[in-house]
């Protein structure tokens, strides 16, 4: 190869490496076309972030947003927001994202960060290295850039930070004065935006409190009134417009004593409003303004004057309300009080109305003088024992007070008091306990009726005095009549004796016999009045005295006696259910069984060749049940009433006294128990007794 | 049969950001959620991520990978709180993964990956892949995906990336995140085919840098001179300049054979560096000593007229049949370190309007900006670099 050819191959491999090497150069220049294309996303995304930041969001959510924006548009790995003193705590808060840490490692940051803010100075971006910042970073951080955000006048200071690992740094660009710009500017922004949210904030409170002050003002019912500090009007709401009838345009400026006229006689309640206005002072007391048809209406007023923060009297504010319904309402009330209080006043009991303290509420003896010694009016409210006269039966009636606390229940005592010259008042008490349980406290009253019985208890004493006049007339005629009954009966037991000795000793002739037969029937008749008179006088006389019986033995006896007194046959059907023996009072109950069984055996249909009676006894645990029934004549419905009576007798043709039933019946209210009765006329009658049993341990002996 | 549902959203907050997504995609119908897979820019947390779409799709299997930027059907985004999300319905799919994915076990690794998806879902007829882009062979992930399931599989999918700074790289299966990892999708609902093409509009300039020493993907020398130090020395950039700073500028072309450079409408096919260690270089690929590569630059007019290209010829194929998903990967290069924003979403638009279906709508489109996209060229399944590369599934 020449020297030319040489030369030639030098130059050609000059040129193709110019224009291999063009490329590099053409990449730098596309690398900084892209590096201001991409400032320019980056200066775009800032301006995203002020404008998502300008909206209404709350402050976690701007927090968030200012986070991710530091690492957007600084192109850092992490991002970092330490607020000293955010909530009140010593440590400040801190927010981080872009990297996990614990909460030793948060700890720490949070400390680094603390310490951050006290070192570096506000409104200025710095760019702190490892290499040489390496003391105070994290020590996994590589890179960090800090600003400091003071705002003194709502005491608070932050430090904004992006940071970039040891770990990530080659993947991210070193911060260069680019980043510090940006920085910068998004710092100052957020400081702007923040310091706007707080006035806004605090304007938006103050709106709000306004807003509601207004609506309260101009929704209320009451009426408002806002003058100026010489009286005349700037502003009334609608309720004023509504209770007054006039609007804001026909009184601006005026003042209200100049068109809300009073009703004639208040010279009091003008004389306190002008001396009160004229000083300057709140006012509240009630009138009675006329509106503008001329119509009354009670007006309760409230004037307060409004001081600036000078202490210039500035307004004054009147808030009214339209009492008139509420005065007609007590008015009405009070009527209806007092009516009552007269109609208690003049009741024949004193009644009062203490609490569960013994303070009197109530009483309707406070005109004249009652039996409690109360005089006045001014006694309510104070104590029952206050008042020591009659003391004893103050003391007895706060006892009783205290009991039906207890109890719960009403009582009722009676008292004595002393009345006129030595002289004694019986009185009847009642303490009944009342809870409101409408009220809020749920509280206990008392009430306590007073009602003199002296008369009564004179009454009283007359009528045991004749009760006892009469027990002893009952007691003599008892023993008169036993005696009498008694004494009636031997005689005619003689002459029945006499009349049997002469059928047995003489022969007589048959017209006798019937004569004798006569005297003998009317002799039995007599004498069968006079046992029932004895019964029915014993049953008055005796207490009820309890033993043991064998039922089926003692009906067995009784049907075995009666039987015999007719001259057709008649059977005996006995049911038991439970026990046969009980405890009751012997004579009685056999004079029970008797009389019914006689009876049955007496009315049994003579046309039926099987007349019987049936004795039924159930036993119980406390009663005892015997039901005595026949297949006899029976009674009709009209008659049933009255065979219990004394001497009632069905027909004439009779031949009972009219007194059996009548035995019976009071036989069985004296051992307190019952008698039924149940018959259909041709098929016969059943009557049931109702016994209480006694037992062993209630056995008087 | 598999339904698809897609979003994306710029959301700093990563537990919002999913929240956000998974909002857009299934409203409040999570129910039947089976598959999330999900490309996120690098300013995430990875495990916020993960947390919160279990949170919200219990029994979902969750897929996550790191990228410089995404596309959605929302648009394009290129910062650093970037999400997008494909949600997926239905049982017809299998998933393996692995850690500790690197160049040099990319082909065990990735072969153990796709027996077990063999084993676990029968029927697989297309594979979704996404791996580690640093320090990586993607030639040795085709070889071991064919081998198992024949050479008529299609895989489709990328490389996950930082933002293009070939730092670190994040993948997360369920609840663990990686940054050498990678996972494999088997598709195998039989009524889904998909179709896959690439572009990338760079042409050659001046003589090739030849390979004279290297061992797998790693070169060691270019023009018997120490690689890193040659590359930076011809590309005109400082001794001290990384990955990063290459990728826009450096990117390597290997000689296509007719008939593929004629398919591909280039002669060459692109490829990265993604990660250097000292002198030696990782290549995208295995690359044999003696092989040219070429230095290229992008030629914008190419850049759009192969888009068109590419998009009319897949939409032709595709003549009768039913858009249900696109997945679409971008090499990190061609997003705004290429391209100003303006034509970066002009080239997005002309992409995506032709699949709109007839009532307007974008089907749902997952798409990212990592380190390499795969698809087939030829009818080979191929590893692409700086290209635009869309995988249309379809019924």
């Amino acid at each position: 190869m020449n020297d030319s050819e040489e030369s030639l191959l030098k130059e050609y491999r000059e040129l193709q490496l110019r224009v291999t090497r063009f490329s590099a150069i053409e990449q730098e220049l596309i690398n900084t076309r892209d590096r201001l294309d991409h400032e320019l996303i980056l200066y775009k995304r800032l301006q995203g972030f002020t404008q998502r930041a300008i909206q209404n969001i709350n402050l976690f959510e701007f927090i968030t947003l200012l986070l991710e924006a530091i690492i957007d548009i600084v192109e850092v790995e992490s991002s970092f927001i330490y607020i000293d003193h955010l909530t009140g705590n010593a440590e400040g808060e801190l927010f981080q994202e872009g990297i996990s840490l614990d909460i030793a490692r948060k700890a720490h940051y949070r400390s680094v960060f603390q310490d951050l803010l006290k070192r570096i100075g506000p409104k200025q971006a710095v760019v702190l290295h490892a290499e040489k910042d390496g003391e105070i970073l994290p020590e996994e951080l590589h890179t960090c850039i800090c600003f400091r955000i003071e705002i003194p006048e709502h005491g608070f200071s932050c430090l904004l930070a992006g940071a970039i690992t040891k770990k990530n740094a080659p993947l991210y660009q070193e911060l260069k004065n680019k980043h510090n710009t940006i920085f910068e500017i998004l710092c100052n922004q957020t400081e702007t935006l923040y310091t706007n949210r707080l006035y806004g904030e605090e304007l938006q409170k103050t709106k709000a409190e306004l807003q509601k002050l207004s609506l309260i003002a101009t929704q209320t019912a009451n009426s408002v009134i806002i003058t100026n500090r010489f009286g005349e009007v700037e502003w009334v709401n609608k309720a004023f417009t509504r209770t007054t009838g006039y609007s804001l345009e026909e009184i601006a400026g005026r003042k209200p004593k100049d068109f809300l006229r009073r009703m004639p006689g208040q010279a009091d309640e003008e004389k306190i409003l002008t001396e009160y206005l004229s000083q300057k002072k709140e006012v509240e007391l009630t009138v009675v303004n006329l509106n503008k048809n001329g119509n009354p209406y009670y007006n309760r007023l409230q004037i307060t004057p409004v001081y600036d923060q000078t202490g210039q009297l500035t307004n004054f504010i009147s808030i009214q309300r339209d009492i008139t319904r509420e005065v007609l309402y007590q008015k009405e009330n009070d009527s209806i009080r007092n009516f009552f209080e007269a109609v208690l006043a003049h009741a024949p009991a004193e009644i009062m109305v203490v609490d569960s303290q013994g303070k009197l509420l109530f009483y309707n003896r406070t005109r004249e003088t009652g039996m409690w010694g109360i005089e006045s009016r001014e006694a309510l409210e104070s104590t029952l024992l206050q008042h020591s006269d009659p003391s004893h039966c103050i003391e007895r009636l706060l006892h009783h007070i205290r009991e039906a606390e207890k109890s719960a229940g009403s009582i009722q005592y009676e008292e004595v008091f002393a009345g006129s010259e030595g002289s004694e008042k019986n009185t009847m008490i009642s303490v009944q306990p009342y809870r409101d349980e409408k009220s809020a406290e749920n509280s206990m009253y008392f009430i306590v009726t007073l009602v003199e019985i002296s008369e009564i208890k004179k009454i009283e004493k007359t009528i045991m005095r004749n009760n006892e006049e009469l027990r002893k007339i009952n007691s003599e005629l008892d023993n008169f009549v036993y005696s009498v009954s008694h004494d009636l009966r031997s005689p005619l037991l003689s002459i029945k004796g006499i009349i049997t000795l002469i059928f047995h000793a003489y022969d007589v002739s048959s017209d006798v016999e019937k004569y004798l037969r006569m005297v003998e029937t009317s002799i039995n008749k007599l004498d069968g009045n006079i046992r029932e008179i004895l019964e029915y006088s014993r049953n008055s006389r005796l207490e009820v005295k309890q033993e043991k019986i064998n039922l089926e033995t003692t009906i067995n006896s009784i049907f075995q006696e009666v039987k015999y007194s007719v001259d057709s046959m008649v059977l005996l059907d006995m049911e038991f259910e439970g026990e046969k023996e009980v405890l009751s009072d012997r004579s009685r109950l056999t004079t029970i069984l008797k009389n019914l069984i006689s009876n049955s055996v007496r009315y049994r249909r003579k046309d039926i060749e099987t007349p019987h009676v049936i004795v039924s006894v159930k036993k119980e645990p406390e009663v005892l049940y015997i039901k005595v029934s026949d297949n006899g004549v029976g009674i009709p419905k009209e008659q049933r009433e009255k065979v219990f009576e004394m001497f009632y007798r069905g027909n004439a043709a009779s031949s009972g006294t009219g007194l059996g039933l009548y035995i019976v019946k009071e036989i069985v209210n004296k051992m307190n128990g019952r008698v039924v009765l149940d018959s259909e006329p041709g098929k016969g009658t059943a009557i049931t007794v109702s016994l209480p049993i006694h037992h062993d341990d209630y056995i008087s002996l | 049969m598999l339904s698809f549902y897609s979003a994306s959203a710029r959301i700093v907050n990563s537990r919002r950001a999913v929240t956000e997504c998974m909002e857009i995609a299934l409203g409040e119908n999570t129910a039947g959620c089976s598959l999330i897979i999900m490309h996120a820019s690098m300013g995430h947390n990875f495990n916020d991520l993960l947390d919160q779409a279990r949170l919200h799709a219990p029994d979902a299997t969750v897929l996550l990978a790191s990228c410089c930027g995404v596309i959605g059907r929302e648009g394009v985004s290129e910062s650093m709180k970037d999400i997008a999300m494909m949600a997926i319905k239905g049982n017809e799919f299998g998933v393996a993964h692995t850690d500790d994915f690197y160049g040099h076990n990319a082909y065990e690794k990735t072969l153990a990956m796709a027996r077990e998806l063999k084993s676990t879902t029968p029927g697989t007829q297309m594979l979704y892949f996404m791996g580690s882009g640093i320090d990586t062979d993607n030639q040795a992930v085709i070889r071991a995906c064919e081998e198992v399931f024949g050479s008529g599989v299609t895989i489709f999918g990328a490389t996950s990336s930082d933002n293009m700074k070939g730092f670190i790289n994040y993948q997360g299966v369920n609840d663990r995140v990686y940054t050498h990892g990678a996972f494999l999708v088997g598709f195998a609902d039989p009524s889904l085919s998909v179709e896959t093409q690439a572009t990338h509009g760079f042409v050659a300039v001046g003589e090739p840098l030849v390979v004279t020493k290297s061992s797998g993907h790693v070169i060691n020398e270019f023009n018997g001179k120490p690689a890193w130090s040659e590359y930076l020395r011809i590309l005109g950039l400082q001794a001290d300049s990384t990955c990063g700073d290459t990728i826009p500028v450096g990117a390597l072309g290997e000689k296509l054979p007719e008939p593929l450079a004629s398919e591909y409408r280039n002669p060459l096919l692109l490829r990265v560096v993604t990660s250097h260690d000292g002198e030696n270089m990782h290549f995208a690929t295995s690359i044999a000593e003696g092989t040219p590569l070429w230095l290229t630059t992008r030629d914008e007019s190419l850049i759009f007229s192969e888009m068109d290209h590419m998009v009319q010829a897949m939409k032709n194929r595709l003549t009768g049949k039913q858009v249900v998903a696109v997945f679409h990967a971008d090499c990190l290069a061609r997003g705004r370190f290429l391209h100003n924003r303006i034509i970066k979403e002009e080239l997005v638009s002309r992409m995506q309007y032709p699949f709109y279906n007839e009532s307007g709508y974008c089907p749902p489109w997952l798409g990212m900006y990592g380190f390499g996209e795969f698809a087939r060229l030829g009818g080979i399944n191929t590893y692409h670099n700086y290209t635009t590369a869309l995988y249309v599934l379809y019924r």
